[in-house]
């Protein structure tokens, strides 16, 4: 609620139940891709990679390709990773053009500020947990102004809020 | 025991500041002043109506006293939100005000502020409404005195001004309802565990 969005695993889990399972799944099995900055890489990839093998979820997570925009890592990635090279927002304009499901990015940070500025995100999802967390860094850090059009907006049982919003481009 | 419903305008990115008018609030540079217009739509104002029925009393900061104080001291009787706001009890909170006679029912707490709220409280009437006042609002959090939040969250993100709730501070809340707007905005009434 004080859109803090940093350790989230310190908090999320006392709202998790069946509905949001099912969201997130609905959510991750809509896409066929994911992109995210190398903080959300190096986390994830040793978070799911560990959990191979015990449920849908995280084999989906772990076989999906992902694309991850660095300037400091040097390819080959693990984790069914590749390293976006050259313009990082000229090549996910590209992998947007190619025929598919959704996109998915995980998290926000300076990846997401970049595809702001071209213009390149078509829909955010915040979920807003009933919770104020104080200290961390928030969500939307150093973007500027966006009018957003909300697109949906519901509610789990434990309180959380599930905002989806698109973007007004200019 | 009365509750203190803490009512405010957010962005998506939890800033407050400044939601009515450009010129409204400009501390630490802030330029996007008036940014709840585009999204204003009547059932904002019937959601408000609705709410401060509820209230006899608005507690007030200093600022957020004189920016309601002007708008609606000269306005004469017969418009529905000036007669709500102008009849209101208002209770503001200042160590520099030295009287509180610019707008009419007012009263200026000066002193030993948490526990004149807390005297508030304890009195017979109905809740008491907070909006805007981010100093207040900060205090009031952090000596548990919230017992609602109110927060219209509009659909845009503003990237920098003043939150709603302080820095470092920790609380669980408890969702009571929620209300989409036709323009996009979301009500999220929360209840906080009334530790006091």
């Amino acid at each position: 609620m004080d859109a803090v969005i940093e350790d989230p695993q310190n908090w999320v889990f006392d709202y998790a139940n069946d509905e949001f399972f099912n969201y997130a799944r609905e959510q991750l099995f809509a896409a066929d891709a994911l992109i995210m900055g190398r903080l959300t890489y190096e986390g994830f990839a040793e978070a799911w990679s560990s959990q191979a093998g015990s449920n849908e979820f995280a084999d989906r997570m772990n076989s999906l390709p992902k694309h991850v925009a660095s300037r400091t890592l040097n390819g080959p990635l693990k984790w069914n990773a590749t390293l976006i090279e050259g313009d990082v927002a000229k090549e996910i304009a590209a992998l947007k053009e190619l025929p598919g499901q959704n996109i998915l990015q995980y998290g926000s940070g300076e990846l997401t500020r970049t595809l702001l500025q071209h213009e390149l995100i078509d829909e955010f999802r915040v979920l807003v947990y009933p919770v104020a967390v104080g200290a961390g860094g928030h969500l939307f850090e150093n973007i500027e102004k966006i009018p957003m059009k909300l697109l949906e907006a519901k509610t789990f049982s434990t309180g959380v809020a599930a905002l989806h919003y698109e973007p007004v481009k200019k | 025991m009365r509750k203190i419903i803490v009512s405010e305008f957010v962005s998506l990115d939890g800033v407050m500041q400044a939601p009515g008018g450009v010129d409204e609030d400009t501390e630490g540079g802030f330029a996007h002043g008036g940014w709840t217009g585009p999204f204003w739509h009547d059932d904002i104002g019937a959601n408000f109506v609705q709410e401060v029925s509820h209230a006899d009393t608005f507690l007030l900061g200093r600022k957020t006293w004189r920016t309601h104080g002007e708008a609606f001291e000269p306005m004469p009787a017969g418009d529905p939100f000036g007669d709500i706001m102008n009849n209101m009890h208002k209770v503001v909170v200042s160590t520099t005000l030295k009287s509180a006679d610019a707008w009419r029912n007012s009263t200026l707490i000066s002193q030993n502020v948490l526990d004149e709220i807390r005297r508030l409280k304890e009195q017979p009437g109905k809740d008491i409404y907070v909006d805007g006042s981010s100093v207040l609002v900060h205090a009031l959090a952090q000596a548990d005195l919230v017992d609602e939040y109110s927060l219209l969250v509009f659909p845009l993100v503003l990237g920098s001004g003043k939150k709603v709730f302080p820095d470092d501070f920790r609380t669980d809340l408890k969702l009571i309802e929620t209300k989409t707007f036709p323009s996009g905005v979301v009500l999220l009434r929360y209840e906080t565990a009334g530790k006091e």
